[in-house]
């Protein structure tokens, strides 16, 4: 039976501005199972980074509730239990390594768990293969690229052997290469090693490649299904200005001429096979 | 008039063991009222190139010149040339200071020169040519403006010392869709009321519907200098330096491949929409 990782009940959370109270979550209820890959996407503002930071206690709920893995982020007593279980990658790589050597960097979450160092090694050559970053390890991080420095971040989650990792944009301030790296080594992560994802993203190249999409705006879940279904919701996309796969927008418009395409369409591999089948 | 580069080279720390050459005989005309788009990927030289636009950097060999100034001549201000060109580096918000919005755009201007009197009307002018209301904005803090707000300020402030040509490096980084949109939107118009624009991009959706000549640069060459529709139709050679192409375009050369008789240089939905379902419906094959 698959265990769920995550159970959101009508979660609500505010912001205190000077300009008064901001409702930035207004009653998401939400399960994500274990070994998923969820993409959460939606504008700035839309709750996506609020929501994200609930998942390992880094905010509390102001009301409903959060539990990871059973344990209820309200609880204090289980907030390193938690943490521990939920790793979360940032958007801006150089705000995330501290150490000067690649090593070093991976090795402070196991130390700072209290593992053995004979222990600490193995997981720290682990961490750094399953993100490719084997042959840097004695590099500096500052002097890594981005996509490098983001792959070096995750392994240094990775070594604290978490069950769930999050990522709030990770690849917004990459080049293409460095994205592409970025994604093929999260997806490694979730097939290989059946970690959960939850993964924010702007890109709608990225999200097609997660198990299931949600949609938010304003503080509330939109849209929520597998990304070939909320992805053939092109008008309800258009209408929240969000971008639309160039394949399935193009699907759609075929259909509208009467072309039997499938609003399903994602990729342009896919493209390709419904029009030569 | 026009910036023209003539056999570029730029070399990092000369005669030192990290001796590094980032740029390579480089030719390059923008010419006014062009819409360039330059891309390439990390490395390139691209940051590097664009840096001589404005004399930030000199050449270690060749000659820039800006509507016929060379910048590296004896008697050729620099504060000229940055008037000229104005620079949008990435992520511009980073270097917003003042208290406030409109304190923050007449930096510039003030910086220059311009007498007192004058600022606040090419201030106006350089909020509403990014679509800041002025009333509603120029006392508000630039740091309380939200990502995209706080990306057209930076835009205004450079907007505000009137250049000729407008340099802007991935001006859309990190921004949502709709942060995006309204960016480009704003190039788009700028670009249309007479700015000539060279735009650095990772993505080749946006160059493909925007620039009328794409700039292609890889170690330090330029390797295209040709419209977007002609760049984007040579799929293998862009692919093997590392870059995209627009999807849309991919789609072509894919169709193309499975030997259906399309155009390949084709950039838009709409376009290939139009080309599929003239081969659907078998017009073009009599």
């Amino acid at each position: 039976m698959v265990k769920t990782m995550i159970v959101i009940t009508d979660l609500v959370h505010q912001y205190n501005t000077p300009q008064g109270e901001i409702p930035a979550l207004q009653g998401v209820s939400l399960k994500i199972e274990q070994g998923d890959f969820v993409a959460i996407i939606g504008h700035n503002g839309s709750g996506k980074s609020t929501l994200a930071k609930h998942l390992n206690a880094l905010l509390l709920p102001h009301a409903g509730q959060v539990l990871i893995n059973g344990l209820d982020t309200s609880d204090k007593d289980k907030l390193w239990q938690i943490r521990q279980q939920v790793g979360m990658v940032f958007q801006n790589p150089d705000n995330q390594l501290i150490a000067t050597t690649v090593e070093e960097d991976v090795a402070f979450g196991p130390e700072n768990l209290g593992i053995e160092p004979a222990k600490i090694r193995v997981r720290v050559d682990e961490a750094l293969s399953s993100v490719g970053m084997k042959e840097y390890y004695r590099r500096a991080p500052h002097l890594l690229s981005g996509g490098q420095k983001q792959r070096v971040a995750i392994a240094g989650i990775v070594a604290m052997r978490p069950q769930i990792l999050v990522l709030d944009e990770p690849t917004a301030m990459l080049d293409p290469i460095g994205r592409r790296e970025v994604m093929d080594t999260v997806l490694r992560l979730n097939r290989e090693e059946g970690l959960t994802v939850v993964h924010i993203t702007h890109f709608m190249e990225e999200a097609v490649y997660a198990k299931r999409v949600i949609v938010m705006e304003t503080g509330r879940i939109v849209l929520d299904g597998p990304p070939r279904e909320v992805f053939s919701q092109v008008h309800a996309l258009q209408r929240l200005s969000l971008d639309v796969p160039a394949m399935t927008e193009l699907a759609d418009e075929l259909s509208k001429d009467g072309l039997n395409v499938s609003a399903g369409v994602l990729t342009v591999e896919e493209m390709v096979t419904a029009l030569c089948p | 008039m026009s910036i023209k580069l003539t056999g570029v080279s730029y070399i990092y720390q000369p005669k030192t063991p990290y001796e590094y050459q980032a740029l390579k005989n480089i030719d390059l005309e923008i010419g006014e009222g062009d819409f360039i788009g330059l891309i390439g990927h990390t490395g390139s030289g691209k940051s590097t190139l664009i840096q001589h636009f404005n004399g930030l950097l000199k050449p270690t060999a060749g000659e820039v010149a800006v509507d016929g100034l060379n910048i590296a001549a004896k008697d050729v201000k620099l504060k000229t040339i940055r008037q000229k060109v104005g620079m949008v580096f990435q992520y511009p918000e980073h270097q917003l200071f003042e208290e406030t919005v409109s304190a923050d755009i007449a930096f510039g201007p003030k910086n220059m020169g311009v007498p007192e009197g004058e600022i606040t009307a090419k201030v106006k002018k350089a909020m509403q040519m990014v679509n800041l209301d002025y009333k509603k904005y120029k006392d508000l803090s630039p740091f309380g403006l939200s990502g995209g707000e706080k990306r057209r300020a930076a835009i205004a402030g450079v907007l505000a010392m009137e250049p000729k040509y407008l340099i802007l490096d991935e001006p859309t980084a990190g921004l949502d869709p709709r942060g995006r949109e309204e960016i480009l939107a704003q190039v788009e118009k700028l670009h249309k009321q007479g700015i000539t624009v060279v735009l650095v991009t990772h993505s080749m959706d946006d160059v493909a519907r925007l620039v009328n000549r794409l700039v292609v640069i890889n170690h330090g060459e330029i390797v295209y200098n040709d419209a977007p529709r002609q760049v984007f139709s040579q799929d293998q050679s862009l692919q093997q330096i590392g870059l995209d192409i627009p999807t849309v375009a991919q789609l072509m050369l894919r169709l193309k491949e499975k030997g259906w008789p399309v155009r390949t240089d084709l950039l838009t939905i709409q376009e290939a929409k139009e080309e599929i379902l003239k081969v659907v419906r078998g017009v073009g094959h009599a």
